[in-house]
């Protein structure tokens, strides 16, 4: 069983950072949030509503997005149509119908506004962790699922991807984020939760997280802190 | 009296059913181990049955001795197929998912055309000299061709167990478990790859010509041995030889009581029916699961 | 290219050019039958039929992704369909008979469409496999439908091959134009983006499914107007003939062959695969499908994106995986 009991609650507007050790069942979470997987037992409520059991394409309508780990764009297409895709379908019952501006206003967010026409096949991972961003974005969440974005990125990537998130959180929306490297999570989060072998751990603010003994024995070991 | 009709029917049905089951048992070793299903896996039976009727007609060789020159010819084949064939295609970037099916249906497509031109659409028949003879058993008669088609059944599962058995057969067991598990364990998968088509293409070889006893023979029907042998993998479990030996039996059996009950054209439509059903019964449909293991 | 075009300058002259390109296209036909001999008419018609089954059959094999191993099954649907209709004197009214056909081929997708959709490529080649192959096994025995002696279809005397060419090419350039209008709109967007990854297009609001089947649909009413036609063409239908898997082994070639996921490939590789099939009919009679099948294989390892896809350096099939593993991460 890859999750165990977990009881997590995220609260509108914040962000909340979730770590812990590989395999500790972090993506699953996501999965299970996200309609990918269905949970055996238990339930997942957004918006006061139960999502169980919803598809993954439902899940999107009601308001929350989501990255992949490794990144999945739609490979046949450039970035803007990528984009497009997202703010086209995505934004079903939301709103605002201007597919074409709404992406480009996210682009130029993400900083990709230059490479718009570019296939996405000629794009470097940190460009390609940045597309996901921004289509999970451009189906206008309120709840964003974010899948270690900052994975495989230089410092300078990582400075630029916690702007564009302060940005984001800045827009109303919650972010409820994976990471492994800690400068993000330390940086932005209002609190941390900490999942081990399939349970959480800990829960918290960064600062209290970064010192509780159970966290720095699963998972940080003493040099914790990025 | 009804008891022999009865071990008539399910004696007739068993011969039936070790073609199908020796067919399915290759595929199912390849697409376990390979993920590769060769949907002209019908075809190089039909091809080894062929060979055999030649050997019989123009050189007037028994078909059970007949195996002992086709069998090693089929593995060559089946390991040039898939040396020359499966392998570059499966490794184009762009069609891994799909290379394998798509370029063995054009195989299939022209191994049964081969055929077609260079020995016309007639049907064919292997028999054998020997028919007349025949044992008692339970009160059955089981004449000698009948025989000698269970004892060869019997002989190739045997093999098979024992092949699992080896180092080379537990290397493929650990490839239809967990591929990516094996190869970190270092088993060479090229040179497994190659040895496994050659199996299977003898084994389907062996199934072909069996089924040519029983049967008839004509190019069209390999494409119709493939889907069989399909449905029949499925039944008895991806990846498990036992399971394609016993739901080939059960497919044997069930195509000889429709036969028998409504009619010896709907017999190919068990299978087909059976395949689509079990298809779309299936659970791992989408299976959307693997799609987040990164492969 | 497939998808909505951005530049508003640009999108108008491409549109300019296609609609010259569709009316040279159609001038060009128009007079065949009048200036050529009856041979070559029948085998535009023929030619005809092959780029209407290709380009619809295109729609699910390559812009949806996924591939059907047995099309023919529509095909046979609308063929019967039209000898059904006029054995047992229901209707004579060929459009309507063949548009009944494309109806009947579709509403027969949409049932099946929900459980068959859902299997995953492999899965779902055998399984239309083995579909076809229920039809023809089927249809063979069937009294209703005259088993294996099949049905003919009575032909106007005196015969005149006009009405049945302008027809095809009316049927061909209307499948065309709805392809082009389909491939280039938000529900060509999706296609794609389902094909190119199906978990992301989810997570983006694509009822994947539903446009699976969507496009299912689609592609079984053109396959079966097409069969529909052909019913009448031939004057005979029986079992072996529509549901055969020459057909659908046809189908799946013409697209590859030409370029899976372009406009224009399906409709170049039903010209070359047409031109092989009558040059191997020649030569070889009745294995001609070697060639094709010789063809499939070697296509497919040389030139993966099919005629056009090369020539366009467009590499409609990719796995981004793969992609990822040979790319070195370059330059920005």
């Amino acid at each position: 069983m890859a999750v165990g009991e977990v009881d997590i609650a995220v609260e509108k507007g914040e962000v909340r950072g979730l770590i812990g050790p590989n395999g500790s069942g972090k993506t699953t979470i996501f999965n299970l949030v996200t309609g990918f997987y269905r949970p055996t037992s238990g339930s997942i409520r957004f918006k006061e509503r139960n999502i169980v059991g919803l598809s993954p394409q439902r899940i999107c309508r009601l308001g929350i997005g989501r990255t992949f780990q490794i990144a999945k764009p739609f490979h046949s297409m450039t970035v803007i149509q990528n984009t497009m895709v997202a703010a086209i379908y995505g934004k079903s019952g939301k709103g605002e119908k201007d597919p074409e501006k709404e992406s480009v206003e996210i682009l130029k967010l993400i900083e990709l506004y230059e490479k718009r026409s570019r296939p996405v096949t000629s794009l470097t991972l940190a460009d390609r962790k940045r597309l996901e961003l921004a289509r999970a974005l451009a189906t206008g969440p309120e709840l964003l699922l974010l899948d270690e974005t900052v994975a495989g990125l230089n410092a300078v990537e990582v400075d630029a991807v916690i702007e564009q998130l302060r940005k984001i959180r800045g827009m109303g929306v919650t972010i409820f984020m994976i990471e492994h490297v800690m400068r993000p999570i330390m940086t932005l989060s209002d609190r941390v939760t900490v999942i081990h072998h399939g349970k959480k751990i800990a829960e918290g603010k960064p600062s209290d997280i970064v010192n509780d003994k159970n966290v720095i024995d699963a998972y940080l070991g003493t040099e914790a802190v990025a | 009296m009804a008891w022999e009709i009865i071990a008539e029917v399910i004696v007739r049905a068993l011969v039936e059913g070790a073609a199908y089951s020796l067919l399915a048992v290759g595929l199912t070793l390849i697409f376990g181990a390979m993920r590769v299903l060769n949907i002209a896996h019908g075809d190089l039976a039909v091809l080894g049955a062929y060979i055999c009727y030649w050997l019989l007609v123009i050189f007037h060789i028994d078909v059970f001795i007949g195996l002992l020159f086709v069998v090693p010819l089929m593995f060559l084949i089946g390991w040039g197929v898939q040396k020359f064939i499966i392998n570059p295609a499966v490794s184009i970037p762009q069609f891994q998912v799909q290379a394998s099916y798509i370029i063995t249906y054009g195989l299939a497509l022209f191994i049964s055309n081969q055929e077609l031109i260079a020995w016309t659409a007639d049907y064919r028949s292997l028999t054998v000299a020997y028919s007349y003879l025949s044992i008692s058993v339970l009160g059955v008669t089981i004449n000698a061709p009948r025989l000698a088609v269970l004892s060869v059944t019997v002989i190739v599962s045997a093999l098979y167990m024992l092949f699992l058995r080896t180092r080379l057969g537990r290397a493929i067991r650990a490839c239809t478990q967990d591929r990516e598990a094996a190869l970190l364990m270092g088993i060479n998968f090229n040179k497994l790859a190659g040895f496994t088509f050659g199996i299977s293409a003898a084994t389907a070889a062996v199934g072909g010509m069996l089924f040519a006893l029983t049967y008839t023979l004509y190019p069209a029907v390999g494409l119709q041995l493939t889907i069989k042998a399909v449905t029949v993998m499925i039944f008895g479990g991806i990846g498990s030889v036992g399971g394609a030996l016993a739901a080939g039996l059960l497919l044997g059996i069930t195509e000889a009581l429709v036969t028998f009950v409504v009619g010896a054209t709907y017999k190919d439509l068990v299978a087909f029916m059976l395949l689509v059903i079990i298809l779309l019964i299936r659970p791992t449909g989408i299976v959307r699961k693997e799609f987040f293991l990164p492969k | 290219m497939h998808c909505v075009q951005m530049k508003r300058g640009m999108w108008s002259k491409l549109r300019n050019f296609k609609f010259s390109c569709y009316i040279i296209a159609i001038l060009c036909t128009i007079p065949v039958p009048y200036i050529a001999s009856s041979g070559i008419t029948a085998i535009t018609v023929l030619l005809l039929m092959y780029v209407s089954m290709s380009v619809s059959y295109n729609l699910l094999a390559g812009y949806l992704g996924d591939l059907s191993f047995g099309h023919a099954t529509f095909f046979g649907i609308g063929a019967y369909t039209v000898a059904l209709l006029t054995h047992y004197q229901v209707c004579y009214f060929q459009p309507v008979n063949i548009l009944f056909g494309g109806i009947l081929a579709m509403g027969f997708a949409a049932v099946i469409g929900y459980p068959f959709l859902r299997l995953k490529g492999l899965y779902f080649a055998i399984g239309t496999l083995g579909l076809s192959q229920i039809f023809r096994v089927l249809f063979k025995n069937s009294d209703f439908t005259l088993r294996s002696h099949g049905i003919n279809i009575p032909v106007p005397l005196p015969y005149s091959i006009h009405p049945y060419y302008y027809a095809i090419v009316a049927l061909t350039f209307g499948i065309i134009v709805a392809a082009d209008r389909i491939v280039n709109s938000r529900l060509g967007l999706a296609f794609v983006s389902i094909r190119d990854d199906p978990d992301a297009a989810r997570m983006v609001g694509i009822n994947v499914t539903a446009y699976r089947i969507l496009g299912f649909c689609i592609s079984a009413l053109g396959v079966g107007i097409v069969g529909g036609f052909f019913a009448y063409f031939n004057s005979y239908v029986h079992p072996e003939g529509v549901f055969s898997l020459d057909i659908s082994f046809e189908m799946l070639l013409m697209v590859f062959f030409g370029g899976a996921g372009t406009i224009l490939g399906p409709i170049v590789g039903a010209v070359i695969v047409l031109l092989v099939e009558e040059i191997g009919r020649a030569f070889i009679r009745q294995g001609y499908l070697l060639l094709l099948s010789l063809m499939l294989m070697v296509v497919f390892l040389v030139m993966p994106g099919g005629v056009v896809g090369t020539l366009t350096k467009q590499t409609p099939f990719i796995n981004p995986l793969a992609q990822l593993r040979r790319k070195r991460v370059g330059s920005a």
